[in-house]
């Protein structure tokens, strides 16, 4: 039985997949333990979370971060950290019904005026702050400092026939603050 | 990860074409170019082709010539409904043995995104009309998961991994057969509108007649966005 053929294909195929390796440029990929900066595993560790921690490290054009990611307490908690350790927010995703009354009102009504129709996706909490305040915050699900709340809703919206998904963030009291539309990556491999 | 999943991948096709077995062997490569059109429209342009070594080859140990079969011409016609849905319908064109096979075909895809991977669910049906044998109809359902293989989402110059699962329900006549599809794939994304991916195409029908048929395809498709 002559391998040539087969073998010289895998052989060929192996140095293509070598080749691009070289080439790459991760724009998000993720991150051993030993590469994580100490302060941001000190935080980490000090909240003695339940589920596996997994670190990313994030490369865009706004700059690096680092991100750790866990599900706690059935919650998926995303804690960003600039490349020095440095907390920069926490991120929780909740229920509708963990949000305030009078901000759901606010954020019913900011949605159907801006969309025909709408379907809430996901919701996560945004928290800024402190370190130490931050670290109270998760640890005793609440504090007495002070620290920015503020909530990021992923919103399927119609206006007329057009159907598209949304990442809109609303501050603490409902007020609608920014909103992105979100990009679908390319279906066609998936199609066809 | 990805050097580990390919070489895993090469090594189990070298050994199946070492192996000595009635199973069809061969290589699938294939070329997609997708057009988008105005208002949600897209086109599809696929060709496909097919190389076997044929089971004589493997009996009479005369080397392992691969010998052309058939070529594919399809072009399909998408519209987006919905957020990430597709409804296509299409024309193939299958050329073998000097003749021309046609194939219609209908489907409706649906993508779903999660946290770290995405899911394809594929309905399709397709009649095939072949000069020398009856209509063949065919029903098909398809379900792919795509992972990346580093990070959370894939990005351009980075590798994923795709597993199609196909089952195809044929009617031809008064027959019936099931045949069932299973392709694990590396893929690489140059750009989110170029794509490559590799991998074993297993394929194995008539089982249900108690007459098996195994095929192993080496896949290499090349995905395009003009």
């Amino acid at each position: 039985m002559n391998l040539q053929t087969p073998l010289l294909l895998a052989v060929l195929l192996l140095l293509a997949v070598q080749a691009f390796g070289q080439k790459k440029y991760e724009k998000e990929y993720r991150l051993k333990q030993n590469k994580v900066p100490a302060e941001a595993k000190k935080f980490v560790e000090a909240l003695s979370f339940s589920g596996r921690v997994k670190w990313y490290r994030e490369e865009s054009l706004n700059g690096n971060t680092i991100e750790a990611k866990v599900t706690h307490n059935q919650k998926k908690h995303s804690l960003e950290f600039d490349t020095q350790g440095n907390l920069q927010d926490v991120e929780v995703q909740i229920n509708w019904s963990e949000i305030p009354e009078e901000t759901q009102k606010n954020i019913s009504k900011n949605l159907s005026a801006a969309y025909t129709n709408y379907k809430i996706n996901k919701i996560q909490v945004q928290y800024t702050g402190q370190t130490s305040t931050l670290l109270a915050l998760l640890k005793n699900q609440e504090t007495t400092k002070e620290y920015a709340t503020k909530y990021e809703i992923v919103v399927k919206g119609s206006k007329g026939r057009q159907v598209k998904l949304y990442e809109i963030t609303f501050s603490q009291t409902g007020e609608m603050v920014a909103t992105a539309e979100i990009i679908f990556r390319n279906i066609d491999n998936l199609a066809f | 990860m990805h050097f580990r999943l390919t070489a895993t991948l090469l090594v189990s096709f070298v050994l199946l074409c070492s192996l000595k077995s009635q199973a069809q062997i061969g290589t699938l490569p294939a070329i997609n170019i997708n057009k988008g059109l105005k208002k949600d429209w897209s086109l599809n342009f696929k060709w496909e082709s097919r190389q076997a070594k044929l089971p004589d080859d493997l009996e009479n140990g005369e080397g392992s010539r691969f010998k052309y079969v058939l070529s594919d011409f399809s072009l399909t016609l998408s519209k987006k409904v919905g957020l990430n849905n597709s409804l296509a319908a299409g024309y193939l064109m299958r050329i073998e043995d000097n003749r021309f096979i046609q194939r219609a075909t209908q489907q409706f895809t649906i993508v779903k995104g999660y946290s770290f991977f995405r899911l394809a669910h594929r309905f399709t049906t397709d009649q095939t009309f072949d000069p020398e044998s009856p209509t063949e109809y065919r029903i098909r359902y398809r379900i792919t998961p795509e992972f990346p293989l580093s990070g959370q989402s894939i990005d351009p110059k980075e590798f994923y991994f795709k597993f199609n699962n196909e089952y195809l329900n044929s009617f031809q006549g008064k027959s019936y057969d099931l045949e069932l599809r299973f392709i694990p794939l590396l893929g690489y994304e140059f750009t989110d509108t170029s794509k490559l991916e590799f991998g074993l195409d297993y394929r194995v029908n008539s089982f249900l007649n108690n007459a098996t048929n195994q095929h192993y395809w080496i896949n290499l498709s090349w995905y395009l966005k003009i």
